[in-house]
């Protein structure tokens, strides 16, 4: 079982800055939820809660120690909000690795079997930081009932940041042109990300292609459709011998002839309930689909498991002889904006997407919808702009050549390309990330079913006029 | 989530209407037993039924059901109104639809921040009153 801690950068940098402040120890602690897997548990960082002086009993150079009343405040959230809890405190005299004290290893232990039996759950870690900025964490086992390192820390911002850095016995030689530019670390962060892309279309396919010939370790392919005729001028991989092949699988069996990614095809509506549980596994999600709804649900995994999800889009416009052609590239992040914050989704198109047939056949009936909708236009070198840009910004997330760029958009008709990282801003009003919404939830708040949304059957039924006051049907006021 | 906000907008209407019920299982409806029409209408009050999507409250209400005797009080129908059977789920239980297109729908961490049911109520009175208003002028 691999244990990750997955902190948004800011949260990580307020804590070195509070446990850092001057020579004397300090403590904060860091409440998590869970995203859980059969072979890993990813600790998801929600909150940052600072022991100020009037928290703490007395600290010195050499030692801290908290409050009674405070300590027992901080658990009582983590048994209530079924919150995980990092204990942090410093050695700020430490200039070199961060090791924890004998003190800590006597306290830890007994701490932590102590507070697992009373408040079972959740789990319970504690973490050192060193005067050098280097920190040690570790978090209860309790099958084994000891304290054990977790194995990775990963500090997500416009940069993905990984403590320790994995490498591995790795052929470079296919890369090495790129390893000219990001060097064998960069290689090697590629080499260790896991990622999604939902959508293998126009978009989806070049995206695809790119990472793997970059070399990312794994690749989570996700899309129900199958190869169409038309999809031949702009689909990676796909042949006319191709057509009615699930697009997932043309890929994987085009990308294997070239590539040593461990791709895993799945030919699926990322909708399915059953889908969140292999999407939960990536450390990046690319969204390259062309419909609302899908997109909807991608923001939330995003927010919700704090994995940073990149969304691709092209937009062609003709109409009477004028042309309005671009696409963009929007980066979620833990600590910056979703895309809900940004009236980046469209939420009647989401209505309309998830429509029941019955709805459907309501709508038909009253002529609010008529015939066959139009498909848009789709060429190979607008998506290809678009799937460049987009993997550009994951190279400068993973490998962190520079910060990525959360948001890129791209005018085809005056052939620019725009940077609004700057303008595109968090809200903290915003429905879906505010800080007591979904945000870094994890596993703790299910899905909403989207999958097959149905009709209910509960309704009050006026019609054989029926009392009113709950009882049965509702729950009344 | 979705439970609590729910609890809270059913609330919130109470405010304004005597006898409001919600889906206890799904939470994918809310009834106002008492919504006031504006004038212009045979009758003063229905029945409102409200049905949420799953992903209500980041998309508006899905659709709207009133009594399946409204009429303007001149005795004419009313534009967007759907008491047959044909276009309408919820024939079978009493229900006419009254097809509403809510563009912009904004709703906020804070439920009376934003975009919310009452509101919905607001703009719902407010489509009925033009209406019986564009009946009249016409």
């Amino acid at each position: 079982m691999e244990n990750i801690l997955v902190c948004p950068e800011s949260k990580f940098n307020k804590l070195n800055n509070h446990l850092l402040q001057n020579e004397k120890e300090q403590i904060a602690f860091l409440l998590c939820s869970i995203s859980k897997r059969p072979n890993q548990t990813r600790l998801l960082c929600k909150e940052l809660i600072k022991a100020g002086p009037s928290h703490l009993a007395y600290n010195s150079e050499s030692g801290a120690a908290l409050k009674n009343g405070f300590f027992r405040k901080i658990l009582k959230r983590s048994k209530q909000e079924s919150l995980s809890l990092i204990i942090c405190h410093s050695h700020p005299f430490s200039d070199h690795e961060a090791c924890f004290s004998m003190i800590d290893e006597a306290c830890d232990q007994k701490m932590a079997s102590y507070i697992s039996k009373k408040i079972p759950g959740p789990l319970f870690g504690t973490m050192v930081v060193a005067g050098s900025g280097n920190f040690q964490t570790r978090i209860y086992d309790k099958a084994a009932e000891k304290m054990v390192a977790i194995d990775q820390v990963w500090i997500i911002g416009r940069n993905i940041s990984k403590y320790p850095e994995k490498s591995k016995e790795y052929d470079y030689q296919p890369f090495i042109r790129q390893v000219l530019l990001f060097g064998c670390s960069g290689q090697d962060k590629l080499a260790d990300t896991t990622i999604a892309i939902v959508g293998l279309g126009g978009i989806g396919s070049l995206v695809a292609e790119m990472v793997c010939r970059l070399g990312v370790g794994k690749l989570i392919a996700i899309d129900f459709d199958v190869v169409e005729a038309c999809n031949l001028n702009r689909l990676v991989g796909a042949t006319p011998t191709d057509v009615g092949r699930a697009k997932v699988e043309v890929f994987k069996t085009h990308a294997e002839r070239y590539s040593e990614t461990q791709i895993e095809a799945i030919c699926e509506s990322v909708l399915h309930p059953s889908l969140i549980e292999r999407i939960k596994e990536a450390q990046v999600i690319f969204c390259c689909v062309d419909k609302q709804a899908p997109r909807f649900f991608l923001n939330d995994v995003a927010v919700k498991y704090s994995i940073p999800l990149i969304d691709l889009a092209t937009g062609v416009v003709t109409e009477k002889g004028y042309v309005e052609a671009g696409g963009q590239v929007r980066i979620v992040v833990p600590d910056g904006f979703c895309l809900s914050c940004i009236d980046g989704i469209d939420r009647n198109e989401v209505i309309q997407e998830l429509l029941t047939e019955e709805d459907i056949q309501m709508r038909a009936g009253a002529g609010y919808i008529q015939g066959e909708s139009f498909p848009a236009p789709s060429v190979i070198s607008l998506n290809g702009v678009i799937a460049s840009l987009g993997v550009t910004e994951f190279i400068n997330l993973v490998c962190g050549i520079r910060k990525a760029n959360t948001f890129v958009a791209y005018d085809m008709i005056s052939n620019q390309v725009l940077s609004q990282t700057l303008k595109a801003k968090r809200n903290k009003k915003c429905l879906t990330c505010h800080e007591k919404g979904i945000r870094a939830m994890g596993d703790l708040i299910p899905f909403p079913n989207l999958f097959d949304d149905k009709t209910p059957n509960n309704i009050p039924d006026i019609a054989m006029g029926q009392e009113y006051g709950g009882g049965q049907d509702g729950r009344s006021f | 989530m979705k439970r609590e906000w729910i609890r809270a907008e059913a609330y919130l209407l109470t405010r304004r209407f005597r006898q409001v019920e919600f889906d206890p299982d799904d939470y994918l409806w809310v009834h106002i037993r008492d919504f006031d029409l504006p004038p212009g209408f045979n009758k003063r009050q229905s029945g409102l039924l409200i049905e949420l999507d799953a992903t209500y409250p980041f998309t508006a209400p899905k659709n709207c059901f009133i009594d399946r005797d409204i009429r303007t009080s001149s005795g004419e129908s009313i534009d967007h109104y759907f008491p047959e059977s044909s276009q309408n789920k919820f024939f079978s239980k009493g229900w006419a639809w009254l097809s509403l297109h809510i563009d912009n729908w904004k709703p906020n961490a804070n439920i009376i921040g934003g975009d919310n049911l009452l509101r919905f109520c607001d703009i719902l009175y407010l489509t009925l009153e033009g209406l019986t208003k564009q009946r009249k002028e016409g």
